[in-house]
C-alpha cells in the first residue's frame, strides 16, 4: 500500500515519472491536466506517465500547484512565477512541452509554444536547426533553390545564437 | 540521457504562432517542416491563428510614401502605428497604385490610371506578387470604348480561392444619330453593353460570366471587396426604359452570377440629397448613408445613417441600425473595418474612424488630400507561399515572383507573348492604342489590342 498519512478530506494521487519515480499530489491540482482528469474519471488514483521524466515532472507539478491556487489576489505572483519557469534552456523547453502536450495542460502548453517561438524568431535557418536537432536532408542545389525564390526573406542579418 | 524529442504536432503548434516572414526563413530549415509550412491545412490554420492573436492590421498605401512603395500597418484596435511592408513589385506604375480589396493576407492592387487593366494580387507579408493574365474579353475593340471598369476583389469560403471580377460597360455612341433629339429621349438609357469576367486564383484563368439580356446596370462602384453571404457587392445604377435608380449589384462568388439588391425606403425620400457606402456591418450587408457636403446647407449636423439588412437579400428587412452625429463634414466614406467602424475623409482629405459602439470619432492622422486612398483590413498569412516555385497557369500570363522588371519590360513581355501567340496561328498585325487617361506618374500608359477582326 502507498503512504496511510493522507488526510481524509483531500482526494490524493500519486504520479509515476518513467524513470521510476513516485510524486503524491492532491487530485484537484492533477486535473488540471486532461490525460490525468481522463483517469481519475475511470477511477485510478495511481497515474504511470511513461513519457514523462522526473526533472520535468517536478517543474509540472510545481506548475500545477500555483496554478490550482490561482486567485485574483495572487496574479503578479503567478506572472513573475510563470516567467521563471519558461527562463530556462530550449532543450528544458521542449522537454516541458512535450510533457504538456502528452499531460494536455492547454494552458502551459500555449504559454510553451508562444515563449519557443518568440525565441526563434530572427534566428538564422541554421540557428534553428541546430536548436531543433534537424538533420538539413535538402541537398545544396535544393536549398539553393528555396532560398531564391523568397530571396527577400533571407536579406539582412539574423540572430545565430542558439540560447 | 536521449536528445528530447519533439512530437511534430509540437513543432506545429510552435510554427503556427510565428509570423508568416518568419516561416518563410525556415522553409529551409528540412523538407517535413516546408511540406507542412506550405500545405493548405497549415495555411488555413496559420491565419486562423492569426486572426485569434490579433495579427490584423488596418492596411493603407500613404500618398507621401507611394514613391518609397510601403503599406503601412495600424493596429487594427488602437489604430497605432506597427509596421511598414514594402510592395514587391518594382513597377514604376506602382506609383499611382490602388487598392481594390484586402482578405486573407492578399491585397489586389490596380493602377489608377489605366484602371482596372493591369491587376495585381500581392501577399506583401512574404514578397510575393503575380500580375492578373490579359483579359479574356476586352481584347477587342470593345475595349477601346469601354467608358468604365469596376473591379471587385474577395474570398470564397466553400472553394478556398480568391476571385477578381471585372465589369466594363460601354454605352453606344450617339455621335451618327441622325436625329439628335431622338438620342436625347429616355430610349437611350439603356443603349449601352456590359460585359463581365472572373478570375480565380485556383484555376488561374479568366472567365467570361455569362449577362442576362436584363442586365442593365451602369456607373458601378469603381472597386469593392465587400464581400456578404459569399457574394460581392457594388453600388450601381439600375437604368431601363422604365426606371433609372440606385440598387446593389451582387456577384455569388460559388455560383459566378449577379443578383439585384434594392434599396431601403428612406423614411425622409426626397427631402434630402442622399450618397451612399456600401460595406459588410458585422457579417451583414451594411449601408452608410449622409448628405454630401456640397448639398448640405442645413442647420446643425450633417445627417448621417446606418442602415443594416438584417436578413440577407429580403428587402424588408433593411433596418436604420443608427443615426450618426459625427461633429465633422464627411467628403468620402472608404470603407468599414472588421470592428465594425466606418472611415471616411473630410473635404480636406484628413481621415477619421468612427466606432458606432461608443459613438467615438477618432483621427488617423492620415492625410489623403488627393482622395485616392483606400483603408483596408489585413491579416498576416502565408497565401501564395507556392508561387514561384513552379510555372504560372493559363496562357498569357505574366511571370510572377520577386524579380524587379520595369514597365518598359513589362510592355514587351505583353508584345512578346501575344507576337509568339498569335504568330503561331497566322500573321496578325497586332495594334498599340494608346488609351484617354495617361498615367500621371509613369507618362506612358498602352494598352495592347489584336487589329479589329482578329480576336
Amino acid at each position: 500500500m502507498a503512504s496511510t498519512t493522507e488526510t481524509k478530506q483531500k482526494k490524493m494521487l500519486i504520479l509515476k515519472s518513467a524513470d521510476n519515480d513516485e510524486f503524491e499530489i492532491e487530485e484537484s491540482v492533477g486535473v488540471q491536466s486532461e490525460t490525468i482528469k481522463n483517469l481519475v474519471e475511470d477511477g485510478f488514483t495511481f497515474v504511470p506517465l511513461p513519457n514523462v521524466y522526473t526533472k520535468a515532472l517536478i517543474k509540472i507539478i510545481d506548475y500545477l500547484k500555483k496554478h490550482a491556487n490561482k486567485t485574483d489576489s495572487n496574479d503578479e505572483e503567478i506572472k513573475t512565477f510563470d516567467k521563471d519557469f519558461v527562463n530556462t534552456t530550449f532543450d528544458d523547453l521542449f522537454e516541458l512541452v512535450s510533457a504538456a502536450n502528452y499531460l494536455h495542460i492547454s494552458c502551459l502548453m500555449n504559454m510553451l509554444c508562444q515563449t519557443i517561438a518568440d525565441r526563434i524568431k530572427d534566428k538564422s535557418p541554421e540557428a534553428v536547426r541546430k536548436i531543433f536537432h534537424i538533420n538539413c536532408d535538402y541537398t545544396p542545389e535544393e536549398e539553393a533553390k528555396i532560398r531564391k525564390a523568397n530571396a527577400q526573406a533571407f536579406e539582412g542579418q539574423f540572430d545565430e545564437s542558439l540560447d | 540521457m536521449s536528445l528530447p524529442f519533439l512530437p511534430f504536432e509540437v513543432i506545429i503548434s510552435i510554427l503556427l504562432l510565428l509570423p508568416a516572414r518568419e516561416l518563410i526563413k525556415f522553409l529551409v530549415a528540412c523538407k517535413s517542416w516546408c511540406a507542412k509550412i506550405k500545405s493548405q491545412d497549415f495555411i488555413k490554420k496559420h491565419l486562423d491563428t492569426s486572426v485569434a492573436t490579433g495579427k490584423s492590421y488596418i492596411l493603407y498605401l500613404p500618398s507621401e510614401s507611394k514613391a518609397a512603395k510601403t503599406f503601412t500597418l495600424l493596429n487594427h484596435k488602437s489604430f497605432c502605428y506597427e509596421f511598414e511592408l514594402r510592395v514587391p513589385f518594382h513597377l514604376p506604375c506602382v506609383l499611382d497604385c490602388i487598392i481594390v480589396g484586402s482578405v486573407n493576407g492578399l491585397i489586389c492592387l490596380t493602377n489608377i490610371s489605366c484602371f482596372g487593366h493591369t491587376i495585381y494580387l500581392t501577399n506583401p507579408s512574404i514578397n510575393k506578387y503575380l500580375i492578373l493574365p490579359l483579359s479574356s474579353i476586352y481584347r477587342d475593340e470593345f475595349d477601346l470604348r469601354v467608358i468604365q471598369l469596376s473591379l471587385g476583389f474577395g474570398y470564397h469560403e466553400k472553394t478556398n480561392d480568391f476571385k477578381v471580377v471585372r465589369i466594363g460597360f460601354v454605352e453606344h455612341d450617339q455621335s451618327d444619330e441622325d436625329d439628335y433629339e431622338e438620342a436625347t429621349t429616355l430610349d437611350h438609357r439603356y443603349d449601352f453593353e456590359s460585359k463581365a469576367e472572373v478570375f480565380s486564383l485556383n484555376t488561374k484563368v479568366w472567365k467570361t460570366v455569362e449577362l442576362s439580356p436584363n442586365f442593365f446596370y451602369k456607373r458601378h462602384d469603381t472597386f469593392s471587396g465587400v464581400v456578404v453571404n459569399e457574394c460581392l457587392h457594388w453600388k450601381t445604377i439600375k437604368s431601363n426604359i422604365y426606371e433609372e435608380k440606385i440598387v446593389i449589384l451582387s456577384f455569388h462568388m460559388g455560383e459566378e452570377t449577379f443578383q439585384e439588391i434594392e434599396y431601403p425606403k428612406f423614411h425622409d425620400e426626397g427631402r434630402i440629397d442622399r450618397s451612399t457606402c456600401i460595406g459588410e456591418f458585422k457579417s451583414k450587408l451594411g449601408l452608410f448613408t449622409f448628405c454630401p457636403v456640397e448639398y448640405w446647407f442645413g442647420p446643425g449636423e450633417q445627417p448621417c445613417q446606418l442602415w443594416v439588412m438584417e436578413e440577407y437579400g429580403d428587402k424588408n428587412s433593411w433596418t436604420c441600425h443608427a443615426t450618426i452625429v459625427l461633429g465633422i463634414l464627411i467628403h468620402r466614406p472608404l470603407s468599414f473595418t472588421r470592428n465594425g467602424e466606418i472611415v471616411m475623409q473630410d473635404r480636406s482629405g484628413n481621415t477619421f474612424c468612427y466606432d458606432l459602439t461608443s459613438n467615438q470619432l477618432l483621427d488617423l492622422n492620415i492625410q489623403d488630400e488627393e482622395h485616392d486612398m483606400n483603408i483596408v483590413d489585413f491579416t498576416d498569412s502565408l497565401v501564395l507561399v507556392d508561387l514561384n516555385d513552379e510555372p504560372m497557369g493559363g496562357e498569357g500570363a505574366f511571370p510572377a515572383g520577386g524579380h524587379d522588371f520595369d514597365e518598359y519590360m513589362l510592355m514587351e513581355q505583353v508584345l512578346n507573348d501575344e507576337r509568339i501567340k498569335f504568330q503561331s496561328e497566322t500573321s496578325v498585325p497586332i495594334v498599340i492604342a494608346p488609351v484617354s487617361s495617361i498615367s500621371r506618374h509613369c507618362g506612358l500608359c498602352l494598352i495592347v489590342t489584336l487589329a479589329p477582326g482578329f480576336n
